[in-house]
């Protein structure tokens, strides 16, 4: 008998199939149907399909065969991928003095007649065979090598699609550790900015207090501005940490009902006197998380509110079903937004005055919780007369 | 107002104005003169001061990012021992991170107040947490050291 060569670059070869981490897994559907299909096109009793390991050679798939691998001494697949190209066709073993005295030959499965079709990989790596087994000796017609040929290419298809999965599978899996790695950081950045933040506001307050009458009225009025500075800092700081904490996956989907939702939202809000804002009767139940409707529709009237200009503040608030879902409006009378900067407003930092209250964070906030749940958002705008903020939630 | 018992309070934070907004909230509280607040700059501190020189609060308030013994992991360490772990510890902090929140009423906190950003909310927040904590029956320090409980 004469043992198999052992493959030039056999380490880069052994890596190579390791990569695909294949070995030893479970018998799966897609395998098993080559084998039974090339067994049956070649009108053999087995088919396997056989990966050459380090001193084994594995079967993935073993059709009319019981054992799913065997020393690698005694592989046929082993010589076979030493001619990665060729077909290797053994028509009687008994008279080929390579496997005349191979147990594998002389007992139980008695392997007489064996033709295998290496597996090469992409990276042009033979990693094992597609062959077909029989007990006696045999010979195949052009048709059937073809037909093995086709086959032994599909088995590197599914193996290419698992390698491609499991890759698919550890990235999600690095951008899930990253996302949250980045949440947070973003928590103790923002922890660590707010510190600081907190104790220049406690001190400027004990200035005001502890020295109220030391400073006349312009050092009141520079405390005042250092004060509201630092509220717009915190905003800002808030505001970052909840656009970088919003994320997809953490969303908690249950039926709100906006007719109970917006009363509770514009109860908790500021509302100036002069306001009135008017909300649609009979809302509807959606599917969403809470949290977020209610971040959405407090920044939409929160804006509509804190930029109107008009003695009388007009909000109205409804929405219109659509195929699937439905489409909301918040709709103010407003001083209205240019249409060059209809874009603009949804990103992030971007406002449209330098009052202390803005922060260009809001509308990106909004735009973000939007379209991660796959809504849309839109303004329509008459400058002058007011804007309409348009949102579907699917 | 009249309370049988002074206040006795550890409190665990490692910024120096945060120690003197508290210190300067307790003073201006109507009960301020009969609270005694002792502070502990770490959780390490605070251990040090709880198990080797035996001082036991009427409760604790710690701030949760710390140097060298984070809040939580000071938090864990209380809870864990037999003594300690009846003393009630409020988490006073600026972080809003929910799981910072749950995790410390998992560990068994008495409350979590985020300290807001003008200082008029914190000695507001802070007075009524010392109101609040004045009212309550407190396990007092004979009481959990008696081996006759």
């Amino acid at each position: 008998m004469k043992k198999p060569e052992i493959p030039q670059n056999e380490g880069a070869r052994i890596a190579e199939l390791e990569s695909y981490s294949i070995l030893d897994s479970l018998s799966e559907d897609d395998y098993d149907a080559i084998t039974a299909l090339a067994s049956e096109i070649c009108e053999t009793p087995i088919s396997l399909i056989s990966l050459v390991d380090q001193n084994r050679q594995w079967f993935k798939s073993h059709h009319g065969l019981a054992s799913s691998e065997t020393p690698k001494d005694y592989s046929f697949c082993a010589h076979a991928i030493n001619e990665p190209d060729d077909v290797f066709i053994i028509e009687d073993s008994r008279l080929d003095a390579r496997f005349s005295d191979n147990p594998l030959v002389t007992e139980e499965p008695y392997v007489i007649f064996y033709a295998g079709v290496p597996l090469v990989t992409n990276n042009g790596f033979p990693l094992g065979t597609l062959c077909v087994i029989d007990n006696k000796p045999n010979l195949l017609s052009n048709g059937q090598i073809k037909s093995l040929r086709i086959l032994a290419n599909q088995v590197i298809k599914l193996m290419e699609l698992r390698k491609n999965e499991k890759l698919l599978e550890s990235t999600l899996n690095d951008v899930r550790q990253q996302n949250e790695e980045l949440n947070d950081y973003a928590h103790i950045i923002s922890h660590d900015l707010k510190s600081p933040i907190r104790n220049i506001e406690a001190l400027v307050s004990w200035l005001q207090e502890d020295y109220k009458e030391l400073l006349d009225d312009k050092g009141k009025d520079t405390v005042g501005l250092i004060k509201a500075n630092l509220e717009k800092m915190d905003s800002l700081i808030e505001g970052i940490l909840k656009y970088a904490t919003i994320d997809k996956k953490h969303s908690l989907k249950q039926k709100v009902n906006l007719s109970i939702l917006l009363p509770e939202i514009l109860q908790i809000m500021n509302i100036p006197e002069h306001c009135t804002i008017n909300v649609q009767d009979k809302l509807p139940e959606i599917a969403g998380d809470k949290f977020k409707l209610h971040q959405v529709f407090q920044n939409l009237i929160d804006n509509a509110i804190k930029y109107n200009d008009k003695p009388k503040c007009m909000i109205n608030i409804g929405f219109k079903p659509l195929d699937n879902g439905f489409e909301f409006y918040v709709e103010d009378n407003g001083p209205g937004i240019e249409s060059q900067f209809h874009e603009k407003i949804f990103q992030m930092f971007q406002r449209l005055d330098h009052t202390v209250e803005s922060t260009g964070i809001g509308l990106s906030l909004v735009k973000k919780i939007i379209s991660h749940s796959g809504g849309k958002i839109r303004v329509e705008s008459t400058v002058g007369k007011g804007s309409t903020f348009y949102f579907t939630i699917p | 107002m009249k309370i049988s018992n002074p206040l006795s309070i550890l409190l665990i934070e490692d910024d120096t104005i945060e120690r003197m907004k508290f210190n300067r909230t307790v003073s201006s509280h109507p009960l301020g003169k009969q609270v005694k607040v002792q502070e502990a700059v770490n959780g390490e501190e605070a251990l040090k001061m709880l198990k080797e020189e035996n001082f036991i609060p009427n409760i604790i308030i710690l701030d949760l990012n710390m140097p060298r013994i984070n809040g939580l992991e000071f938090l864990k360490i209380l809870k864990n021992d037999d003594i300690l772990r009846f003393i009630p510890s409020i988490v006073l902090t600026t972080s809003s991170n929910h799981r910072d929140m749950l995790e410390s009423y998992k560990i068994g906190i008495a409350g979590y107040v985020i300290k807001p950003l003008k200082y008029e909310d914190y000695e507001d927040r802070v007075s009524k947490l010392i109101s609040y904590w004045s009212v309550n029956e407190l396990v007092e320090n004979q009481f959990i050291t008696s081996p006759t409980i």
